[in-house]
């Protein structure tokens, strides 16, 4: 085992797991997770099976994910087998397309029919995907549905790029407008630009109900220590973005960073339990 | 357990960088290794970030000093550019001095002009001179390496297959290698038998498990990423793949460990 003796001083439990390779003894809900195909257009994404994605979760000791698929906004039934044959370990978050709207509120009520579905996401303005402003009134059915349910709801933030489609500052406004919603901004809103975070971090700090969702920001020497200090640790929760990327390296991120185990504790899963207890 | 493996870091880069992330970036060589041991990492290949920044003869002084009042753990490499025919027009000497200096290992950053051209005339005589003493070149910054939403630059793919076809018997790692690659990467290690990839921001899912699967341990090392990413990632990526604890001895540190111990002084 390690011990180095340099500067990391704190968290030394789930430190010295991760660094043994051994599943972390601790609660932990992964916020943003995917059922994709491997034969996305774009990436090769092997063992993305449910049952795959479940023997992975395991390797880490992952309890559970919150999955959604994304396109076209009509394979929200994946989500919801998948939830099914999986109960407790794949939770169900339905995926909105702003660009039929028309059928938006009756593909909700039919998802939460089902007992797996447990928030909305993620929302993806980008313009790679449903090229949509997240301030845009094609989304308010999906919101108020989402507040009158205290549900979760995952929204892509990032990167710089997309700025005038899902920047922080417009994810806060749609937040501000539902308080009974609970707006988790993907990727903390940094991606690749620190002022985004920023941004991000100011959001979670003005608003009860915002909340920072970690995935890519792993890569960023110090990145989750910037955010405990600025945002403080039930801010912010873990989530992979798997099985577009490895749970490895967000896991490392949250197991490794200089800060608490209590921090990690609520990182990793303590702040979605309370979220996802809250939904009705 | 990390101290299981022989983790040897292939991209560690310690020094003032010219545009320091706003977090608690570490700068100093003695705090830079002192995080690689804190995570179980004792050796380290090392560049200078002045030399990759701006000073490449600044820089690789560095690098060498710092070598040179470190333990043996820890090993330079020097930056030299990618177009380098005028900067070393006596490759015979630059080479005789890195040995002398026991730098078994040069760093290419992709240059900011003219990246894409790796025809031999521009690369420089140096190349060749590399290649007969079997150095290892880590190639930084290449299309292969950014985030898919960052802009193209430097080595594109083609780039790096034809490097490594006119330069056969060149040892090639390419750094950073990314998560959206393995498309292209897995029939690129194919092609070129002389190219090993570099992990430290290779996120792809399974990753590691399809690349031994499709190419073998052999042509993947470690690296941390330092000072840009933490080592953390990469560590527990390895750490925790279903592969055995021989290739995880490989990747670890293994592979690193034999380009080095190959190299013609």
């Amino acid at each position: 085992m390690s011990t180095g003796g340099g500067p990391l001083t704190d968290g030394p439990a789930l430190r010295s797991q991760a660094l043994a390779g051994e599943p972390l003894g601790i609660p932990i809900i992964d916020a943003h997770s995917h059922l994709l195909s491997p034969s996305m257009r774009d990436v090769f994404v092997p063992y993305a099976e449910p049952a795959q994605m479940v023997a992975t979760m395991d390797v880490y000791g992952i309890d559970s994910a919150c999955v959604s698929v994304l396109g076209a906004g009509d394979a929200n039934a994946e989500t919801m087998e998948a939830a099914a044959a999986f109960p407790g370990r794949l939770i169900g978050f339905h995926l909105i397309n702003p660009r039929y709207p028309g059928s938006m509120l009756e593909d909700l009520e039919a998802s939460f029919a089902q007992p797996g579905m447990r928030g909305i996401g993620e929302v993806h303005p980008t313009s790679y995907h449903h090229d949509y402003p997240v301030t845009g009134p094609n989304y308010r059915a999906a919101w108020e549905f989402a507040a009158a349910r205290h549900l979760p709801v995952l929204i892509h933030s990032g990167p710089r790029s997309e700025a005038h489609r899902c920047r922080p500052d417009d994810i806060g406004r749609v937040a501000a407008d539902h308080p009974q919603m609970n707006v988790l901004i993907g990727h903390a809103g940094g991606y690749d630009s620190w002022e985004m975070l920023d941004e991000a971090i100011a959001v979670t700090r003005r608003l009860d109900n915002v909340y920072l969702e970690i995935c890519a920001m792993g890569r960023h020497y110090g990145a989750l220590e910037y955010m405990v200090a600025k945002a403080g640790a039930e801010k912010i929760v873990y989530g992979s973005d798997a099985p577009f990327h490895d749970w490895s390296a967000e896991i490392a991120h949250v197991a490794l960073a200089k800060i608490g185990d209590d921090a990690k504790a609520a990182i990793f899963g303590g702040t979605m339990t309370r979220l996802l207890g809250a939904a009705r | 357990m990390s101290a299981d493996f022989p983790f040897f870091d292939a991209n560690c880069v310690v020094g003032r960088t010219v545009r320091p992330l706003p977090t608690a970036m570490l700068h100093e060589p003695a705090d830079i290794l002192a995080e690689l041991s804190a995570h179980g990492v004792p050796e380290a290949l090392v560049a200078h970030a002045n030399a990759i920044e701006r000073d490449i003869t600044a820089g690789n002084a560095k690098a060498a000093e710092l070598a040179r009042h470190s333990s043996a753990t820890v090993h330079p490499a020097w930056v030299i550019p990618q177009h380098s025919a005028l900067d070393i027009p006596d490759p015979g000497e630059f080479v005789a001095s890195m040995l002398r200096h026991d730098v078994l290992a040069v760093r290419v950053p992709a240059a900011s002009y003219h990246g894409h051209v790796v025809d031999e005339w521009a690369l420089g005589p140096v190349w060749r001179e590399l290649e007969a003493h079997r150095i290892p070149v880590l190639i930084d910054g290449s299309d292969l390496s950014r985030y898919p939403d960052q802009p193209s630059r430097g080595f594109s793919a083609a780039n790096i297959h034809q490097l490594c076809g006119t330069f056969p018997q060149l040892p090639v790692v390419l750094l950073r290698i990314n998560f959206s690659c393995l498309r292209i990467i897995v029939p690129l290690l194919r092609e070129c038998p002389n190219l090993r990839v570099e992990i430290s921001y290779f996120t792809a899912h399974r990753g590691l498990e399809q690349l031994v699967r499709h190419v073998g341990a052999s042509r993947v090392v470690f690296g941390s990423g330092l000072p840009w990413t933490p080592p953390g990632p990469a560590l527990a990526s390895l750490l925790y793949a279903e592969i055995s604890p021989a290739d995880k001895a490989l990747i670890a540190g293994d592979n690193l460990r034999g380009l080095l111990s190959d190299v013609r002084r």
